[in-house]
């Protein structure tokens, strides 16, 4: 991961941060998103075990995939009770008329299994690490993911 | 027009912007993304080859918007050099929400501080299909890895397939690389080892323009494209694994890639992978 993955950080997140207008919450939510997404590059130098860095590729990557979609379901007023990656598909699947469309099945199955899962098993679980090719797998295709949310958006 | 000047300008001016953009999906992006506290704005500024060929700067322009979100304005930069015929011409106007001549910096950061509105937006039926054709190649790829099959050559020989040009009507334009072989548009193996970007600039262009037509400045499906099965018959294994940039944005096109020995193997390829998308709920 170089500097194109800081672009496409910087890419994805700053249609996330345009959405959210002068409410100033929610600005501030979409560059933590930013921040969160360049920890999984800016780790690389902070942590020398191999199994601990990976594992700490997958926290972070997850949890700027956390705090994007709900950002993005507090911008429609859907966020659900329950916070969780989990509730958040659900919400995203069901979509809100005009405002967002509804996500697709087979692309939120996917999102369960790539990253819900991936995250539970490994930030759950002692002893369980994940690979550097899962890991750098999880991370660059949480952005993916964030971007197919963020075009779901209709108004706005 | 000093591009370097007026990026480094655009970077110290507004507070929220990214010069060169990088989408997960596509190599095509604006030069320069700018939140301007108004609208998210896309600014173009066309390279030497798209002012010769300006079927490149249109597929650019509409394939960044299909990766990108919905309501981003598109600004195209233009020089007093510029050639007349291409400022001209309906089919790039009509494509950006506005089109500026450089006249100083202070002038571009006063243009694009503008509440410039965005009104060419892709249909979201478009947005919504090129979605689950990406994802469902992708998961249908992790499940049957079809990229790990030994290279084989294909052994039928293909029509050389043409596209209607989006920038010079009644042009047809033809790709070196894709051949059309009984409702498969297939990709062949190129001969010599050039960088991904020049080697397949033809491929993107011309599978841009079989999937749509332009249509005074809005994307349309072309309906012929869906039933089309869409392969890519490439190099070894590891050469792909090692692009995925590519691989990403051969996806987004609707280019399945594989390596695949005989007409026989294709039509089953084919079968699998619409069944499959079915069954996955990508359809």
């Amino acid at each position: 991961m170089g500097k194109k993955s800081d672009k496409k950080i910087e890419t994805v997140t700053l249609q996330l941060l345009s959405m959210c207008g002068r409410n100033q919450v929610l600005l501030a939510k979409a560059m933590d998103v930013q921040d969160e997404f360049k920890r999984v590059i800016t780790v690389d130098g902070i942590v020398d075990n191999q199994n601990h860095l990976m594992l700490n590729k997958v926290l972070h990557a997850t949890r700027a995939m956390d705090t994007g979609m709900r950002t993005f379901l507090e911008l429609y007023n859907a966020v659900p009770d329950s916070h969780s990656l989990g509730a958040y598909l659900m919400q995203l699947k069901r979509g809100k008329l005009n405002k967002f469309r509804q996500l697709n099945q087979g692309i939120a199955k996917r999102i369960q299994s790539g990253v819900v899962d991936k995250r539970n098993i490994y930030l759950h679980t002692s002893g369980r690490f994940p690979t550097k090719q899962e890991a750098e797998q999880l991370a660059d295709d949480t952005l993916a993911y964030l971007q197919t949310i963020i075009n779901l958006a209709e108004s706005i | 027009m000093d591009t370097k000047g007026i990026f480094a300008n655009i970077e110290d001016k507004f507070e929220h912007s990214v010069i060169g953009p990088v989408n997960p999906f596509t190599i095509d992006n604006p030069d320069v993304l700018i939140y301007n506290t108004h609208q998210l704005v896309g600014l173009y500024i066309p390279l030497a080859k798209e002012l010769e060929n300006p079927d490149l700067l249109l597929r650019r322009v509409h394939m960044s918007r299909l990766a990108l979100r919905s309501s981003i304005s598109s600004v195209l930069l233009l020089s007093e050099d510029t050639p007349e015929q291409f400022y001209n011409n309906d089919a790039i106007t009509s494509s950006f929400d506005r089109v500026h001549f450089f006249d100083g910096d202070n002038d571009l950061i006063s243009y694009i501080s503008d509440d410039i509105k965005p009104v060419r937006r892709v249909d979201k039926r478009l947005r919504g299909e090129v979605m689950k054709r990406f994802w469902g190649a992708m998961d249908y790829m992790d499940i049957h890895s079809y990229l790990r099959n030994d290279y084989m050559n294909i052994r039928c020989r293909p029509e050389i397939a043409t596209v209607a040009s989006w920038s010079r009507p009644g042009y047809m334009r033809r790709s070196t690389y894709t051949s059309y072989d009984n409702s498969y548009l297939i990709t062949s193996k190129r001969k010599t080892k050039q960088s991904f970007k020049e080697g397949y600039e033809d491929i993107m262009s011309f599978a841009t323009m079989f999937n749509y037509s332009l249509s005074d400045g809005y994307l349309k499906r072309n309906p012929y494209a869906s039933d089309i099965f869409m392969y890519l018959n490439l190099e070894e294994p590891d050469i792909i694994f090692n692009r995925g940039i590519n691989l990403r944005t051969m996806l987004f096109l609707g280019y399945l890639p594989c390596t695949v020995g005989s007409v026989e193997e294709v039509k089953f390829l084919n079968d699998q992978y619409y069944s499959f998308r079915k069954e996955r709920k990508y359809l």
